[in-house]
């Protein structure tokens, strides 16, 4: 499969000359599997750019997998070229709620005031779906969805294809109420998702110093997330979800200290960018 | 109905007729029978490999638990005792270190539960019993013998973990020690 970053900015998108090397686009990974199937991570506002550079010949099968439904996860949605497109068949996969089904607690996006087409009336009709809750096949790829500990209901991925596997847990706070050096493994969120993955893509949105003060809000820290990839065995940890407000030379600083903090058989790091892509 | 079916749940079981009854009272049978396999090793083997990792909602029950001076006793969706927290050492008499998980033939005997007339308590009538085979919360007094040899007199509050309409996860039993003349009564 080949992955590749249209965003990977946390919270709010951040364009400008600051941000310019990582990008500001918020969070939307594209997984093209060897069948030709093409799944999307997240609806951030990466995922404009990426209807555009689709153009025409987009497949007629999109699926789109959200994490949660905070606005930089899903804001791109009704800017995506293809669900203007009534030929095409989009499924949107999302968490499971207690409470609503997906496309109720999705569809105030689609209406006024806050947008003026409806969702009933988007050409391409999409399907919404909730995640299941055991691992499930789309083309030649294996999905896992589970929940991870953020506020809300929120769910981190799995894509499997021919044994290698990507995880992606952008919005992720597993330290939270746990000791991730200590704790038993299978009491670490997010844990099942990550083991072994040949790519992790990892929430690491502030320093240790910001944490501190943020405890509960849904994020890492750079010290977390490597301890995170280190107890789940990922072969390369890529940092994701930076802060809006950290600059491309303060996210340099966070790579720096990641690479600090990794051990002899630690896989390698580095920091999401906008075009960044992986074969696996 | 409350969407999370525990409404439902209560209706099913309180009276019939209810919308949604049926279905929900369907559900719970499917749990009644996992339950009844609970001492069954091949059966708990097969579940434990289907979960590599514990349901989110288990680790944030188990954070929970820790933090709190309340003794808490989680356990998970098959009614293995999964934890009990700190709080809840001195009134079983033992630490979890110890313990370990038990399943919950061995955790519903490993206390001796009894009621005040020394009459013992199955499985199916403690709180977390009823808490998954009805899916609803339940509250007893009863009597235990801690690890430590020593009969406490105890009130336990149950109630199951539904993460959707009909789908437990596991349960959570929150219980303290009843005054010592209580104890003393026996």
């Amino acid at each position: 499969m080949k992955v590749t970053v249209w965003g990977c900015r946390g919270s709010l998108a951040s364009p400008g000359p600051e941000t310019v090397r990582f990008g500001g686009q918020t969070s939307c990974v594209t997984v093209h599997l060897s069948d030709g199937s093409l799944l999307i991570l997240d609806a951030g506002t990466g995922i404009r750019p990426l209807g555009m550079a689709l153009g025409h010949d987009h497949p007629k099968r999109i699926d789109i997998f959200i994490t949660h439904l905070h606005t930089d996860h899903i804001e791109g949605l009704r800017f995506f070229d293809p669900i203007w497109d009534p030929s095409v068949e989009l499924n949107v996969w999302g968490p499971p709620s207690p409470v609503r089904e997906l496309r109720s607690r999705i569809a105030p996006y689609f209406a006024p005031p806050f947008f003026p087409v409806h969702l009933r009336n988007i050409p391409s009709h999409p399907e919404f779906r909730d995640a299941p809750t055991s691992t499930w096949r789309i083309g030649s790829a294996a999905i896992t969805a589970q929940l991870i500990k953020h506020p809300g209901p929120t769910v981190g991925y799995r894509v499997e294809e021919n044994g290698a596997a990507l995880a992606y847990l952008p919005d992720h706070e597993p330290a939270l109420g746990s000791d991730l050096s200590t704790v038993e493994a299978e009491w670490i969120s997010g844990c099942a998702l990550a083991e072994g993955a040949a790519v992790l893509l990892h929430d690491a949105q502030y320093t240790q110093e910001e944490y501190d003060e943020r405890v509960g809000w849904g994020h890492s820290s750079t010290e977390d997330v490597v301890t995170f990839a280190r107890r789940t065995g990922s072969r390369r940890l890529v940092l994701f979800h930076h802060d809006p407000l950290h600059t491309d030379e303060q996210l340099e600083g966070i790579l720096a200290r990641a690479i600090e903090l990794r051990a002899s058989g630690d896989g390698e790091v580095e920091l999401a960018r906008e075009g960044l892509t992986f074969e696996l | 109905m409350c969407p999370l079916g525990v409404t439902a749940c209560w209706q099913g079981i309180r009276g019939p007729g209810a919308p949604g009854v049926r279905v929900v009272e369907m559900r719970l049978k499917a749990i009644v029978i996992r339950f009844a396999l609970l001492g069954s090793r091949p059966y708990r083997r097969l579940m434990t490999e289907a979960h590599a990792q514990r349901n989110l909602i288990l680790i944030l029950a188990r954070d929970l638990a820790s933090r709190l001076a309340t003794p808490v006793f989680v356990v998970d969706h098959e009614g293995t005792l999964v934890y009990f927290n700190e709080a809840a050492e001195p009134v079983l008499g033992g630490t979890y270190a110890e313990t370990g998980e038990l399943r919950a033939g061995e955790w519903a005997t490993e206390w001796t539960p009894t009621d005040d007339e020394g009459r013992s308590i199955p499985l199916e009538d403690l709180p977390l019993g009823v808490a998954f085979r009805e899916g609803r919360a339940s509250h007893l007094p009863f009597r235990i013998v801690g690890g430590d040899g020593v009969a406490r007199a105890i009130e336990a509050t149950a109630f199951p973990l539904l993460i959707r309409q009909g789908e437990i996860v596991g349960a959570i039993a929150v219980f303290w020690e009843r005054p010592a003349e209580e104890t003393a009564k026996r």
